[in-house]
């Protein structure tokens, strides 16, 4: 039988197939490595400006509010109000002040999406210094 | 001479059939490529104008302008601030700049080859007025635009906060 084989030559047959093979699984994977590739491309673009916005509108909400002396009631009702005020309402945000003598806080639960957070020292008009702690979240 | 007209048969239709496939494939390669060519461009354009939009908007907010008077006399302008300090809009500042021509501005906030459209707007979402007119430049995207971005960066304007807003679009 192989000896018929090598006669007709279908060993090199096979090779040929075998080697066509080849080319079939690494262009299949050349073309999915470029698909996945470009798909991740497209959605980290999206994905970029959404976590920069937030970003953003959480450092302009606690800037803007801290200049307008917002939080120097440090009563947790009326800091909420005047955050909730300005917060866009596809946001939620949570908040802890720390002051010497007193912690302020609203707890609200976040979710698993993306959360921006960051630090600020604020100063009321009775020269406390406290420490405010904020997380800025997609509902 | 009869086994060598054999093999020369194999052959050639194994070549074919490789062949073939090879064609076929490398045309899918090609067909995916070309078709992915502009979400590529497209990706690189958007990522650009995030930048630009980012940068603009920053720059409004947290600047002065260059130099820091700029809108006492406007044809000494390098770069657009909209603020006295830190997100505390300057009224003067935000008047020249409305009025500021379409193509200057483009040209000294670098957002050429795109267009813009500029509206300071209330927290519930209504264009300011400032000295009874509405506070917005620019050209608006309309259905045909391709790619818009919008930015929005929170202000003071006196004591009250204001939105800035920043579209960017081609």
């Amino acid at each position: 039988m192989a000896k018929m084989k090598k006669l007709l030559n279908l060993q090199f047959g096979n090779k040929g197939y075998i080697f066509s093979l080849d080319i079939c699984i690494a262009l299949f994977i050349i073309v999915i490595t470029l698909i996945v590739s470009l798909f991740l491309i497209s959605r980290t673009n999206e994905d970029n400006l959404s976590l920069a916005q937030q970003t953003k509108l959480a450092d302009d909400i606690v800037s803007v509010l801290d200049y307008n002396k917002k939080f120097d009631s440090l009563n947790k009702n009326t800091i909420s109000s005047n955050i909730n005020y300005v917060l866009p309402k596809n946001y939620d945000m949570r908040f802890r002040i720390e002051c010497k003598n007193k912690i302020i806080q609203n707890l609200i639960n976040n979710t698993n999406n993306f959360i921006a957070s960051s630090e600020r020292v604020i100063v009321t008009d009775n020269l406390e210094f406290c420490k405010l702690r904020y997380w800025l979240w997609q509902k | 001479m009869l086994k060598m007209h054999k093999k020369a048969q194999i052959f050639s239709t194994d070549l074919i059939i490789s062949a073939a496939i090879f064609m076929i494939l490398i045309s899918f390669v090609f067909f995916t490529f070309s078709r992915y060519q502009t979400k590529i461009d497209d990706s690189i354009r958007i990522q650009d104008m995030n930048l630009k939009a980012l940068q603009i908007t920053e720059l409004l907010v947290k600047s002065s302008g260059e130099p820091v008077n700029w809108e006492e006399n406007v044809s000494k302008l390098n770069i657009a601030g909209l603020v006295s300090s830190d997100r505390r809009l300057l009224e003067s500042k935000i008047t020249e700049f409305i009025e500021l021509e379409y193509n200057t501005t483009k040209e000294k906030l670098k957002i050429m080859p795109y267009e813009f459209y500029f509206a300071l707007k209330e927290i519930n979402g209504g264009v300011a007025k400032i000295n009874g007119e509405e506070a917005e430049k620019g050209i608006k995207p309309n259905l045909t635009s391709k790619n818009v971005l919008t930015i929005k960066r929170m202000v003071l304007y006196g004591q009250n906060e204001k939105i800035i807003e920043f579209t960017i679009w081609e």
